[in-house]
């Protein structure tokens, strides 16, 4: 899992346990078995196509997720991220495609003949009338398992989860975060070989959301458990995932590490949904053929663009630059290259500390927001309302995009 | 002063329509009967002053409470009340749980109308659905010419005038107070729940029994002593259906009443049939109480 502490901030943030902690949670690099073509993956989707009604929920979907993964779906409500995780758990049946775990097809088990799959609810549906002890022991019971067994792995799961001392209560005596641990330790109990996670933090307020976070990578890690996780949250997907699905209408828009989504999406909606960015419309005016491409805005000023050329560009295309606001350099001057300028007027500067924000109104009518670090160093002048600045790029950090 | 007033009206209202009817039924129990008007003596009489209301007050007696343990018919009706209420109420629950059921799993746009399916009953009066099952019940009635007529039997069925009908009567009558504390306890059973059961190896038959079923118990507790209590002291029922073979507690106080006209005996039953409930009405409050705080 390639988390990407700067983006999200927690680097800056975090206390020493959870730098510690994101560091024995972090992979041994080179954990990539999606570029691995002799890897069998442990989740495969074929072409699985689910309808309510009228409404296409999931559409023609076909992904593979490896073991030992902690696979994100990312996207908006509605995006049909949860029906595709209920699929996996058996509480929906693929209109169309099958759904394969661990190579065997398992498109028409019902839930409970899943035994290698288990689930953590969004507010996890804890049994009200039950103890944290018989609730973590739940589904060893199902399987008929001797007590004194059950006693030992409901122990070990409530002490993964760092909950010894609330096995007698009820669960409506615990905390939020208490009773999420209370759901996750049931769901590990029967040491799933898939663990699928509902919008598991949810329910939690951010502070502690952060630190849940890496105790599912923790807990991921240690278990050696395939984890998928849904979610809407683009930071916490960011932070656990070691690849993201990003969804959009029933369909993947994109499936990719964290890093790479951020820094190539390959589709303005993905660049969009993650982080903040700036789109810029243009044309291709010409591929010079050392794999860049030359783009004109579609304010049409004679100006040029350069950047790095995907796949699958010809001349006079309609396409989109997309820039992170960090990736502008902002200035007073003008710069003395032509090339990934553009020039504006200052509408309105934010200042949050370390960094700040500003939103530029361009000679072409564009709104775009820029980031500079304000460091102690900075010896420019300050910019400010209504200044005439120019925005400068290097070439490599703009992306461009077909769709 | 309004507040307390606002304190004050409940405990007025029990004072007028509760309290100082039990004091004077319960005055009553303690006089002996006469053939008279009222039939009983002594009678109080504020003309004639404290001193006679002091002597009166001294004929009374508990003399009526020995005579009901003494007798086999009072004490027997009270057991056979408390029996045919019990059956009737598990009987009740056996019907209502399913409905109950069905009825919080359908889809929710059909939910207020299947409510109503269920309190359309109370638009007619009580008496007339009673009477109404005489109708069914007697032996040329609908249900034997129905039977009859498919061949089911050959001659009809006795129904009328036996504490199945009484059952009958009971469990028709009372069916909507079970139902609907039933219904209130399991529409709230989140969904989730039962998939959460199910994603842990418990088959749905099975995760009924371990969820659904425990988390309804609030429902069956309440909706079984919403039936218990008033059948106990049920009337119109064993009246109406169940002839002279029922025995129960309400019958055999109507006739110490109004065939009788031993006012003072009336009385006493009246006062230990109160007794007798005093027991489940408690112990409702107590587990309504227990509901409530679990539930929070």
């Amino acid at each position: 899992m390639t988390a990407s502490p700067t983006i999200n901030g927690i680097a800056a943030g975090s206390s020493p346990a959870e730098r510690r902690l994101l560091r024995t949670a972090a992979p041994q690099s080179g954990f990539a078995p999606w570029k691995d073509p002799s890897k069998q993956p442990i989740i495969r989707f074929e072409n699985v196509t689910k309808r309510f009604g009228d409404f296409v929920a999931v559409d023609n979907i076909t992904l593979d997720i490896y073991e030992r993964e902690f696979f994100a779906l990312l996207g908006p409500s509605g995006c049909g991220k949860t029906t595709l995780l209920r699929m996996l758990a058996g509480f929906e049946k693929p209109t169309e495609g099958r759904v394969i775990v661990e190579g065997k097809d398992i498109t028409d088990l019902a839930p409970y003949e899943r035994s290698n799959i288990n689930m953590m609810f969004q507010s996890y549906a804890l049994f009200p009338h039950m103890t944290v002890e018989r609730n973590v022991g739940f589904g060893l019971r199902q399987e008929g398992m001797p007590e004194d067994q059950i006693k030992a792995r409901v122990n070990e799961a409530m002490s993964l989860v760092e909950l010894g001392k609330f096995a007698h209560r009820k669960p409506h005596q615990l905390s939020g975060g208490q009773q999420q641990r209370v759901a996750l330790a049931r769901a590990i109990a029967k040491k799933p070989k898939l663990m699928l996670l509902d919008e598991p933090l949810g329910a939690l307020d951010k502070k502690l959301r952060n630190q849940a976070q890496f105790e599912l990578m923790r807990i991921q890690e240690q278990t050696g458990t395939t984890f998928v996780i849904v979610t809407h949250d683009q930071e916490e997907a960011m932070t656990v995932a070691s690849r993201i699905a990003v969804m959009n209408q029933g369909r993947l828009e994109q499936v990719s590490t964290p890093g790479e989504i951020y820094e190539s999406p390959q589709s303005r909606y993905v660049a969009q949904f993650i982080g903040d960015v700036n789109i810029m419309e243009g044309k291709v005016v010409s591929l010079p053929g050392d794999g860049t491409v030359e783009i004109t805005p579609a304010s049409g000023d004679g100006r040029i663009f350069k950047a790095g050329a995907c796949e699958g560009l010809s001349v006079g295309q309609q396409v989109w630059l997309s820039v992170r606001p960090e990736k502008f350099r902002i200035s007073l001057d003008p710069p003395q290259s032509n090339v990934n300028v553009v020039k504006g007027r200052v509408d309105d500067v934010g200042y949050l500390g370390s960094i700040s924000h500003y939103h530029v109104h361009t000679e072409a009518g564009n709104r775009v927001t820029a980031l500079r670090a304000n460091s102690s160093h900075n010896v420019e002048r300050t910019i400010s309302w209504d200044d005439t600045v120019w925005l400068e790029w290097p070439a490599e950090s703009a992306v461009v995009l077909k769709a | 002063m309004r507040k307390w007033m606002v304190i004050a009206a409940p405990y007025v209202w029990l004072l007028l329509f509760f309290l100082i009817p039990f004091f004077i039924v319960f005055k009553i129990s303690l006089s002996e009967s006469e053939i008279s008007i009222p039939p009983y003596t002594p009678v109080f009489s504020l003309s004639e002053g404290w001193e006679s209301i002091r002597t009166k007050l001294g004929e009374l007696d508990f003399e009526k409470y020995a005579f009901i343990f003494s007798d086999e018919l009072y004490t027997s009706s009270y057991w056979s009340s408390l029996k045919i209420a019990a059956v009737a109420t598990f009987l009740t629950l056996l019907i209502a749980y399913p409905l109950a059921y069905g009825m919080a799993r359908a889809p929710k746009e059909w939910q207020p109308t299947l409510m109503m399916f269920v309190i359309l009953p109370f638009w007619t009066s009580f008496l007339i659905r009673v009477y109404a099952w005489i109708g069914i019940l007697k032996n040329e009635g609908l249900l034997n010419a129905f039977l009859l007529h498919i061949g089911a039997i050959s001659e009809p069925l006795q129904i009328m005038n036996t504490t199945t009908a009484v059952y009958i009567g009971i469990v028709y009558s009372y069916l909507p107070f079970m139902v609907l504390p039933l219904y209130a306890s399991l529409e709230k059973i989140d969904g989730r729940l039962l998939e959460a059961a199910e994603d842990l190896g418990s088959p749905p038959w099975k995760a009924f029994w371990q969820v659904t079923f425990p988390l309804s118990i609030p429902g069956i507790v309440a909706g079984c002593f919403l039936v218990f209590i008033p059948a106990t002291g049920e009337f119109v029922i064993p009246d109406l259906l169940g002839g002279s073979e029922t025995l129960m507690i309400g019958k055999t106080l109507w006739s110490e009443f109004f065939n009788n006209r031993d006012w003072p005996v009336a009385s006493a039953v009246a006062v230990l049939l109160l007794l007798v409930l005093i027991v489940p009405i408690v112990a409702f409050q107590w587990a309504q109480q227990r509901a409530r705080e679990a539930g929070r």
